[in-house]
């Protein structure tokens, strides 16, 4: 758990909207990314990161320390909310319709890495959903396996097989060589 | 694509990041509302927007709500004590406001349904014209030319917004 992170969240679970404002400030990012990458839609992407964190906050009574980090709630949270978002729309998105990346990344991005990246997000939404959860968290948002067991509800033993297994499918689907 | 270049992209993905006013405008209505016992609170963005509790609201609605504060702005903005003419114009001006509020209040009251987008813009539209509406009331015993000039952009702002909910009715 991030240093004064439990402080924080005892004083939104009290009430504090500051508080629970700056927690907002600290994951929204990380799951807007984690929602843009399931739904290849931004607008989709925005309203279903704001459902999670209404949600959050409406129900922040109910979150218990278990010696993982807040974001692992939120994950939780917005794997259920991408789950009901494809019970009600359409699911059979054909990859041509995934939208392109605007990435916010410095002026040295070429054209070909910007070409490599749409290559990456559409070759990750050939993964099944639990492979896509575990790419994005480990390696996109950096967490560790164990918060990412938590999150799915697997053990740690099983993440490291299907990332394993899931990075393989990716380097053979964009026809990676291993230099 | 080789290996090295696979890890870094995936690294860049790290930064794609929502929009920056998308995120203020969220974080805005979510820290607003009302904090429910409720188990599954499936609201999305806008219709969070009509659950605002606005600690000068006297409106139940929240984009209503927002109106409202706009309105007691500009409101309390004319009954300050200044110079006849300047009342007149400033009069003249509020009344296509209050006008232009009351067209806009009718067609969110109308529409069940907003693109996320529209209502991220909408808010965005609101507080530039309370911004201005807020200042205007701030320096209008000072500088009575200026002030009036801030509730004339307040009036252009408006019908920015008029625009963009015709388009969105469309």
């Amino acid at each position: 758990m991030l240093d004064g992170e439990k402080n924080l969240i005892e004083q939104a679970i009290s009430g504090k909207s500051s508080a629970f404002g700056e927690l907002y400030d600290r994951y929204q990012p990380q799951i807007y990314r984690f929602i843009y990458f399931k739904v290849s839609h931004r607008e989709e992407a925005e309203d279903l990161t704001h459902q999670v964190f209404l949600n959050a906050w409406q129900n922040i009574q109910k979150y218990k320390f278990q010696g993982y980090p807040f974001s692992s709630w939120l994950y939780s949270i917005a794997r259920n909310k991408v789950i009901d978002y494809y019970r009600t729309k359409k699911t059979n998105l054909s990859i041509d319709q995934v939208a392109e990346i605007e990435t916010n990344a410095s002026n040295a991005i070429t054209i070909d890495i910007s070409i490599d990246i749409d290559r990456v997000k559409k070759a990750i939404l050939e993964l099944n959903e639990t492979e896509q959860d575990i790419i994005i968290m480990r390696f996109v948002e950096d967490a560790s396996p164990r918060e990412i067991a938590k999150i799915i509800n697997k053990n740690e033993g099983s993440v490291k097989v299907i990332q394993h297994r899931a990075i393989k499918k990716l380097k053979n689907i964009l026809k990676i060589n291993d230099q | 694509m080789t290996n090295n270049d696979f890890q870094k992209i995936l690294k860049e993905l790290r930064n794609i990041k929502p929009d920056a006013q998308y995120s203020e405008n969220s974080k805005y209505l979510i820290l607003s509302s009302k904090q429910s016992r409720n188990p599954e609170f499936k609201k999305g963005f806008f219709e969070s927007i009509y659950s605002i509790k606005l600690p000068k609201t006297i409106a139940a609605s929240g984009l209503v709500a927002i109106f409202a504060l706009i309105i007691i702005v500009t409101v309390s903005y004319i009954s300050k004590p200044n110079q006849n003419g300047f009342i007149a114009e400033a009069d003249e001006v509020n009344s296509s406001i209050q006008i232009k509020l009351d067209d806009i209040k009718y067609y969110i009251d109308d529409k069940q349904n907003f693109a996320t987008s529209t209502a991220s813009q909408v808010l965005t539209i609101l507080n530039n014209a309370k911004t201005e509406l807020e200042q205007a009331r701030d320096i209008s015993s000072t500088d009575t030319e200026e002030a009036l000039n801030k509730i004339k952009n307040a009036q252009r702002i408006f019908s920015e917004m008029d625009s963009l909910l015709k388009t969105n009715q469309q």
